[in-house]
């Protein structure tokens, strides 16, 4: 693990890998290719056809790459949504969306007692006055030692809140443009893997340089068997439906292993919510009634 | 750490609703979608007044493509899509046109509209900022031209501006709504 | 887009900087705001309220109490012309500029008829039935560039919005809908969804009914006849030529009227409708159909 930090760090800016990813390659007019019959000794430089394109000149291109082999081969090349895949990354909205995620789900079960829950004090200790004695009415007001507490932890209390829809959709554009400009985002045709031995996977991982936490997100909720088997055992390499993306995950793994459906579908559902012709009933506050 | 078996059994979903949540669920238990119609408790979820079928009225079953067609206008569009080219725009509207060399490029809105807003804040509205947002690029470059076109409409202004880089936001002392338009229209924005 | 600023500088720095991960992200300054009430040495111990005294008891009268004299927010009776005012009938206001810009902006279709459910489904228009949200006001903001041709059916419009209209070539009703409708038509794909039958609309309340009687109003309940004979006249009011939609290819679209009592275009009231099986369910009932007809 420290021998990757390490390379990871001192890895310079113009490797072979790195330069493919920026290449403003023009696209080329191969038709539509199914993604499935992506094999071949040559890698195939193809176009995806993107929804909503624009005309910012921030195309981006990613390797397809495959899984049945330790050694890296490239299929082809897709093309990524720069809306998606190439906006500054804002850090501040990344934090504000891994604090969302780990406190919205909170309960605080503490309860202390009141002073009508400790056991006692219902009586008035001693008369009002001719004692010289401060005056109290019980012994267990917040005042007195071993009374109850006046404005302690009261369960069950909750630190649910919900971000606004755009301020989510924007944590994960940025975390996927961060990933994909540090090299930690690789687009695979398919999860299948030949063997289901954990091995294989800690070895491809080692080979092609990839952090040694790998989250795979595929668009299926059951994943190939062997790849399923083999990353059960490893406690860094985890599988994710794609639905279940999110910027915490992606924060907390290294590497983010796409396939090529993972990829269709989260740019179709992150394009779809930015151009949704409801969205003002989309900005409007979250109420848990309407769920 | 849970595999893609386990968090399979969180999931139910019919084939007529879509997902709409983003977030790890790792409650693993089934949690209604958004866009499923819920139960409300109304007369509708009542018991039947009768068991008797006579009470009810019969019904006929209309397949017709022709009353369809009048269903389906009813039903909006989900998504937002570009205009199609048009000769003339009465309204005013233009489509962007940007110019290829610009060291900047300024986004359309989701509604295709420029990204010029004027702002108000503070008790009575008193704070009055103009936002220029959903730039990209070198936004000194533009920021620059724009004073410089504040320059010339209002020449006895003192221009105000704030800029920041990472939100791709300028923001600007006042009401220039109109001036900031003009100029990016002009400019094929 | 050679220079290296924005979103390249961003992305290039980045990738000589360490990975983003959960322990080098932060929010911006002062995003997490401090908890109002203050602790320690300078915050604590009466935590602002002070010294004794009502504020610090929370004994202090209520805001606007003036020690028992008749407080200011209570001397003034209910004027007369607020009578009923929370009661009273609104139609939100939709220009005639920002129709124009929905049309060239393809949020509204112009080759088809225009009603409050096309209005709505635009997602660019804010009505609230609860709030007594009865329709759309077209108002004449932007009258002069109005150039589109259209069939549109608003619940209010004044004159220079009928002639803006009817100069381009197009046709204007006002139509009321009762509540239940109004429902119906903002909301039309939730109330789709719920199996309901198709409500048959209401006629206009007493203080309605002139209006849309009213040919000048180009009210829906209004005679044809008279309407024709009020185009001409307004044409003549406002020095256009009235184009003659007989001869327009149009023509079918654009004389294309609701029943008074239908709610939806070519749709009856009592229809239900089922979208995911694509079927109309029609009553048989004799009485249902007498009910729904009239």
């Amino acid at each position: 693990m420290l021998r990757s930090l390490v390379l990871r760090a001192l890895r310079p800016a113009s490797c072979f890998q790195n330069v493919a990813r920026f290449s403003t390659v023009t696209d080329t007019t191969a038709g539509e290719v199914n993604p499935v019959s992506f094999y071949g000794n040559e890698p195939k430089v193809v176009s995806r056809e993107l929804e909503f394109p624009t005309n910012d000149g921030r195309a981006r291109k990613a390797w397809v790459e495959n899984l049945d082999s330790v050694a890296e081969k490239k299929l082809g090349m897709v093309d990524l949504h720069p809306h998606i895949f190439a906006i500054t990354p804002r850090l501040d909205i990344i934090w504000q969306n891994t604090r969302w995620q780990m406190n919205y789900r909170k309960v605080n079960l503490t309860q202390v007692y009141s002073r009508a829950e400790v056991r006692g004090g219902g009586r008035k200790p001693w008369q009002q006055k001719g004692l010289g004695k401060a005056r109290h009415g019980s012994i267990r007001s917040p005042i007195w030692y071993n009374g109850g507490i006046a404005h302690g932890p009261r369960a069950p209390t909750t630190k649910f809140y919900m971000l606004p829809i755009h301020t989510r959709l924007l944590g994960l554009r940025s975390t996927l443009s961060a990933k994909l400009a540090q090299d930690d985002l690789h687009i695979v045709n398919s999860l299948d893997i030949p063997t289901n031995d954990p091995g294989y996977l800690e070895e491809l991982a080692e080979e092609r340089k990839w952090g040694p936490a790998v989250l795979f997100v595929d668009d299926t909720d059951v994943a190939p068997e062997n790849i399923a088997i083999a990353a059960d055992s490893i406690n860094h390499m985890n599988i994710m439906p794609v639905y279940g993306l999110n910027v915490y995950s992606m924060l907390k793994h290294d590497t983010l292993v796409l396939t090529l459906a993972a990829l269709e579908k989260i740019e179709k559902q992150i394009l779809f919510h930015t151009h949704r012709v409801d969205r003002a009933k989309q900005n409007e506050k979250f109420m848990t009634s309407s769920v | 750490m849970a595999t893609m078996k386990t968090l399979g059994l969180a999931f139910s979903a019919g084939a007529k609703c879509f997902r709409t949540r983003l977030g790890l669920d790792i409650l693993n238990r089934s949690i209604p979608l958004v866009h499923c119609v819920s139960v409300r408790h109304k007369y509708k979820s009542s018991p039947l007044v009768s068991d008797d079928p006579g009470a009810y009225t019969g019904f006929e079953v209309s397949r017709n493509p022709e009353e369809w067609k009048y269903v389906q206008d009813l039903l909006p569009q989900p998504i937002i899509k570009d205009p199609a080219p048009k000769p003339e725009y009465p309204s005013g509207w233009r489509p962007q046109n940007p110019p290829a060399d610009a060291p900047y490029f300024v986004k359309r809105t989701a509604n295709h509209q420029l990204p010029v807003y004027m702002v108000r804040r503070g008790p009575r509205g008193q704070v009055l900022r103009t936002k220029v947002r959903y730039i990209q690029g070198d936004i000194w470059t533009l920021e620059e031209e724009i004073r410089a076109v504040l320059k010339q409409v209002y020449p006895r202004d003192v221009v105000q501006t704030q800029v920041n880089e990472v939100a791709g936001v300028i923001i600007l002392r006042g009401d220039y709504v109109s001036a900031i338009t003009e100029y990016l229209k002009s400019k094929g924005w | 887009m050679a220079s290296h600023r924005g979103y390249e500088k961003a992305l290039s720095m980045l990738r000589t900087l360490p990975r983003v991960s959960l322990y080098n992200v932060a929010p911006t300054p002062n995003f997490v705001k401090k908890s109002k009430r203050g602790r320690g040495q300078h915050g604590g111990d009466t935590h602002g309220a002070g010294n004794k005294g009502a504020l610090a008891r929370q004994s202090y009268t209520r805001t606007g109490f003036e020690m028992g004299n008749n407080p200011y927010y209570l001397r003034f009776p209910n004027e007369p012309y607020y009578i009923g005012q929370h009661l009273r009938r609104q139609y939100p206001p939709l220009s005639l500029g920002q129709l124009q810009l929905m049309i060239d902006t393809d949020r509204i279709n112009p080759k088809k008829p225009i009603d409050l459910v096309q209005i709505c489904n635009t997602g660019l228009y804010k009505i609230n039935v609860s709030g007594l949200h009865y329709g759309v006001h077209l108002t004449d903001d932007g009258a002069d560039n109005f150039k589109a041709k259209v069939n549109i059916e608003v619940q209010w419009a004044s004159e220079p919005v009928i002639a803006a209209i009817e100069r381009n070539g197009g046709t204007i009703t006002t139509a009321f809908y009762d509540p239940r409708c109004l429902h119906a038509l903002t909301k039309a794909k939730k109330f789709l969804e719920s199996g309901e039958p198709i409500p048959k609309r209401m006629i206009p309340p007493e203080d309605a009914i002139k209006a849309y009687t009213d040919p000048k109003f180009r009210g829906y309940l209004a005679d044809p006849d008279k309407i024709s004979w009020e185009r001409l006249v307004l044409a003549q009011k406002y020095g256009y030529t009235l184009p003659k939609i007989e001869e327009d290819p149009d023509h079918e679209m654009l004389t294309a009227r609701k029943d008074p009592r239908q709610i939806f275009f070519g749709l009856e009231p009592g229809w239900v409708i089922n979208l995911v099986d694509r079927i109309i369910l029609k009553p048989t009932d004799p009485e249902l159909k007498e009910y729904y007809k009239g």
